[in-house]
Parts: structure tokens; C-alpha cells; sequence
């Protein structure tokens, strides 16, 4: 396989910094970390396969010897935003819970930050945006625990990101650079730009093994790919071409192109690595319907008249729109005749009955005429 | 020693909860205690009842063995999963504070008994 990157997981408590959740991140627990002989042996072989690493970072400071080693390859620190004040490189990640906490009282400014939110911050999600303005100029949303989203949380959500994409829209009026990654991503992107975790990158844990993503070594550390980065990069990833947007049937269909197209929590909601849940595509779509507005109302704005038109679409889930092609697909018989409609297709029925009862008519005038 | 339960904790008022953070559980893990703690409580309440209402089904010598069985089960189950997670990820513990998991936050609290 060639990856793009590889993820490394420096210690069994690091950060969580996507959709995937890490209860060790917690634990006051001395940190169990990668040892560095393993260490030495990735950076050795991403350096030889020319790879990127981005390192995933615990609360606490790496001793001298592993910080001289990162420096040796190309890479990103991924770390908790305490842990910024010592690497002023890396880039911060937040729990939604400590933002009143660790920001409030912060005059640092951040260039990148990444803020996990839960399902009970969703209501939050506005205020969190005003503390966070000026503070970053990007700030990267993970959603987490979206497979619990009830019907009434995603409408709450879709309510705070309304707010958001609103005052995003004053911001950008008066000139200032702001990227909201759930808002701004979809406006810029006319292809998918998806995690593309097993595809693009792959993860290194504390112990050496491979996996998918950190996602499925939290999950699950008997499901890692192989006993090596080395091994990993020699060998396909076993039914691999799963995880490639080709074999998604769902996901090929929508334009959602912000989407992470998280495979984890595929797995993890639906038992499949390349079928999403309902609460993903749909909260995926509300995030693109919000860009599609923003960028209609910013279009008379220099600089974003060239950015790809979003299409208005009548679904909220792409399932939808998989459906409703099966359903207008022509079904026919031996004998020609159309002997089955879906009940859904109401219109198109009344359309056929119509044109039946006319046939008739029309041939029973016809024999009247002859007769 | 340490006593081990979930207290009323299931608000989104991160302050009733208004113990010493000392870790975080899965979504998975926080729905394993939910359903014990609920089990628990349900099977409590149940003998409570009737005992007070000095009914029929506890002086069956049957009915009463399979009550008894399924108490002692679920205690053991949710004591179990206290102390499986705690090993697991280290929560901090001190003489006369228990432990109280907030089911929204998946946070685990130590608190004063």
C-alpha cells in the first residue's frame, strides 16, 4: 500500500482527536508510551518511504530523547491545548467540556484548533463559536458520539450551526479570515475530501502494531492490520478495497464532499466498514445545506464568486436518493408489460391508469365507428 | 475503603456532579452501567414493594430464590464494572469518596460519601 502518512500514537492516553473517543486520554495514570525502539523504527521507515507522520501527543512532556527524534522527520504534533505552551508548533485539540475553562482565561491565539464536541454540547455549539472568534483562524469541528444523535439533537444542531453560519457570514462581509470546518470546508471543495483512513494513512500504535485508524485501536486492539509499519506497507490491508470510496455504494452517491466519511464509525454504527449511518449523512447534509446558503448569500462578495456552486438538493440523506433510483428503475416481465409499481411512485401509477382508461376509450370508439 | 456506585448523576448539569473529575468512560462502557444501575434499581424497588405490600410471591419459596439470584447478580455485575474500569484506567480513590459516573458526560466523579 502506498499511504500518504502515517498517524502515531505516542502513548495508550493520548489525545483523542477525531470522531473516536479514548477513556485512557483521562486516566491520571503514568503515561504508557511507544517505546523508542519502536519509535526509532517507524520514523526510520517514514523517512525511507518518504512519509509524512503526524504524531498524536498525552498530557505530559516527551522526554528529551523522543522530542529529538520527532524533529528528524517531516511532521504535525497533535497534542491537548495545555501542552501548546511548551510545543508552540502543535496543533491544539479541545473538549467542547474545558473550552470555558482553558480558553476563557488564554490570550494565546491558536492557528489551527481542533474542537471535539459531544452530544451534550451540541446546544452549546454557538456560545462555543463566540468564545473561540479571534482566538484561532481555523477551527476544526469533530462531532462525537454521533451514532446516539436523536432526531431532536440534530435539529437542535442544525439550529446552532445556523447561528454559526450566520454570524460567519458578518465575519466574512467585514473582511476577516475565519474557516469553520463544518461550514467553510463544503465551499471551497468540488470533489470529496474525505479521512480516507487505510487509504491515505495509517496508524501506529504504542505497541508497534498497525491499524486502520486510531479509532479501531481504541476500539478494539485485536483488530490491528498487521504486527508492523513495515509489514503494513508491503501487504494490502485485508479486504482493503472496502474502505475506497468505489466500493461505498451510499457515499459515491453524495456530494457531501466535506464529509470524513469516517469508516470507524461506520463499522461501529451499521456492522459495516463502508455503509454510514442515517445520523451521519444526515448531519453531514444539514453542514452542507448551511455552506450552500453561506455561499449563496456571500456570492456578490470578491473572492467567493469563483468558488463551485453547491446544488439544492430536496434530501437530507443520500439514502434517499439511492432509493428513490431504484425505485424509478423500469421493472418489466417477459411479456413487456410493466406488472409492478412502487407503492411511493403514486404519481407516475395515476399517470399509467390515466393512460390505460384513454387506450380503452379510444378503442371502443374505434369499434363503435367500425361495429 | 472505597465505595463504588453511580449515583443519580444522568443531568446535563455538569454541576450536580460536583465531584473531582477523575476519568472518562466509552460511550459503550457508560451504556453497560446505565443499564445495570437501572436494572439494579428496578429490582430494589421491586422487593421493596412487596415486602411492604407483604405479597404472596416472596413466601413462594421459588419465586423468592429467583429474586434473590437476580439481585445478587447484578450487584456482583455492576461491582464488577466499577472495579474492571478503575484498574483499567487508574481513577484516583480516597478513603470516604465514591465514585459517580454522569451518564450524558460519560464523566466518572469522586465525591464525598
Amino acid at each position: 500500500m502506498m499511504f500518504q502518512y502515517v498517524l502515531v500514537i505516542l502513548e495508550k492516553g493520548a489525545v483523542p482527536f477525531c470522531h473516536y473517543q479514548n477513556p485512557h486520554f483521562y486516566s491520571t495514570r503514568e503515561p504508557e508510551r511507544m517505546s523508542l525502539a519502536i519509535l526509532e523504527n517507524v520514523v526510520e521507515i517514514a523517512r525511507t518511504n518518504e512519509l509524512f507522520v503526524n504524531f498524536l501527543y498525552g498530557k505530559q512532556r516527551l522526554p528529551p530523547e523522543y522530542e529529538k527524534l520527532i524533529e528528524t522527520v517531516k511532521h504535525v504534533k497533535i497534542m491537548p491545548l495545555p501542552l501548546t505552551t511548551v510545543y508552540r508548533d502543535g496543533i491544539a485539540v479541545l473538549d467542547a467540556d474545558d473550552c470555558d475553562s482553558l480558553v476563557e482565561q488564554d490570550n494565546v491565539t491558536y492557528g489551527n484548533l481542533i474542537l471535539r464536541v459531544e452530544k451534550h454540547n451540541i446546544a452549546d455549539l454557538s456560545r462555543l463559536f463566540r468564545l473561540l472568534q479571534g482566538k484561532c483562524m481555523r477551527i476544526n469541528i469533530h462531532l462525537v458520539g454521533i451514532e446516539y444523535f436523536t432526531e431532536s439533537e440534530i435539529a437542535i444542531y442544525e439550529g446552532e450551526l445556523e447561528t454559526i453560519s450566520r454570524e460567519l457570514v458578518k465575519q466574512y462581509e467585514g473582511g476577516k479570515d475565519i474557516e469553520v470546518s463544518l461550514l467553510s470546508d463544503r465551499m471551497l471543495l468540488s470533489a470529496m475530501n474525505n479521512c480516507d483512513a487505510g487509504v491515505k494513512h495509517i496508524t501506529v500504535a504504542p505497541d508497534g502494531k498497525c491499524y486502520i485508524c486510531p479509532g479501531f485501536y481504541y476500539r478494539d486492539t485485536t483488530s490491528d492490520i498487521s504486527v508492523s509499519l513495515q509489514e503494513a506497507l508491503a501487504a494490502p490491508i485485508t479486504n482493503g478495497r472496502l474502505l475506497d470510496i468505489a466500493c461505498a455504494p451510499i457515499c459515491s452517491r453524495c456530494d457531501a464532499y466535506h464529509c470524513k466519511r469516517c469508516v470507524y464509525l461506520n463499522l461501529k454504527s451499521t456492522g459495516e466498514i463502508n455503509t454510514p449511518s442515517g445520523q451521519q449523512c444526515i448531519v453531514a447534509h444539514i453542514e452542507r445545506e448551511m455552506s450552500r446558503i453561506m455561499a449563496n448569500s456571500l456570492e456578490w462578495l470578491e473572492g467567493f464568486q469563483e468558488l463551485p456552486r453547491i446544488a439544492c438538493t430536496p434530501f437530507r440523506d443520500p439514502l434517499q436518493k439511492v432509493l428513490r433510483r431504484n425505485q424509478s428503475a423500469p421493472m418489466a416481465t417477459s411479456g413487456g408489460r410493466i406488472t409492478a409499481r412502487p407503492e411511493s411512485d403514486g404519481f407516475l401509477a395515476k399517470v399509467f391508469d390515466t393512460q390505460q382508461k384513454i387506450l380503452q376509450l379510444l378503442q371502443k370508439n374505434k369499434e363503435e365507428k367500425h361495429g | 475503603m472505597v465505595k463504588q456506585q453511580a449515583g443519580d448523576c444522568a443531568r446535563q448539569n455538569q454541576s450536580y456532579c460536583d465531584g473531582k473529575i477523575v476519568g472518562k468512560v466509552s460511550y459503550e462502557e457508560r451504556d453497560e452501567i446505565q443499564v445495570l444501575f437501572e436494572r439494579k434499581n428496578g429490582l430494589v424497588e421491586l422487593v421493596r414493594s412487596l415486602a411492604e405490600a407483604d405479597d404472596e410471591v416472596l413466601r413462594n419459596s421459588h419465586f423468592y430464590e429467583r429474586i434473590v439470584a437476580d439481585v445478587g447478580k447484578t450487584i456482583t455485575s455492576y461491582q464488577q464494572w466499577w472495579s474492571e474500569n478503575a484498574r483499567r484506567y487508574g481513577w484516583e480513590k480516597t478513603e470516604g469518596y465514591q465514585w459517580e459516573i454522569n451518564f450524558d458526560t460519560c464523566q466518572v466523579f469522586l465525591r464525598k460519601q
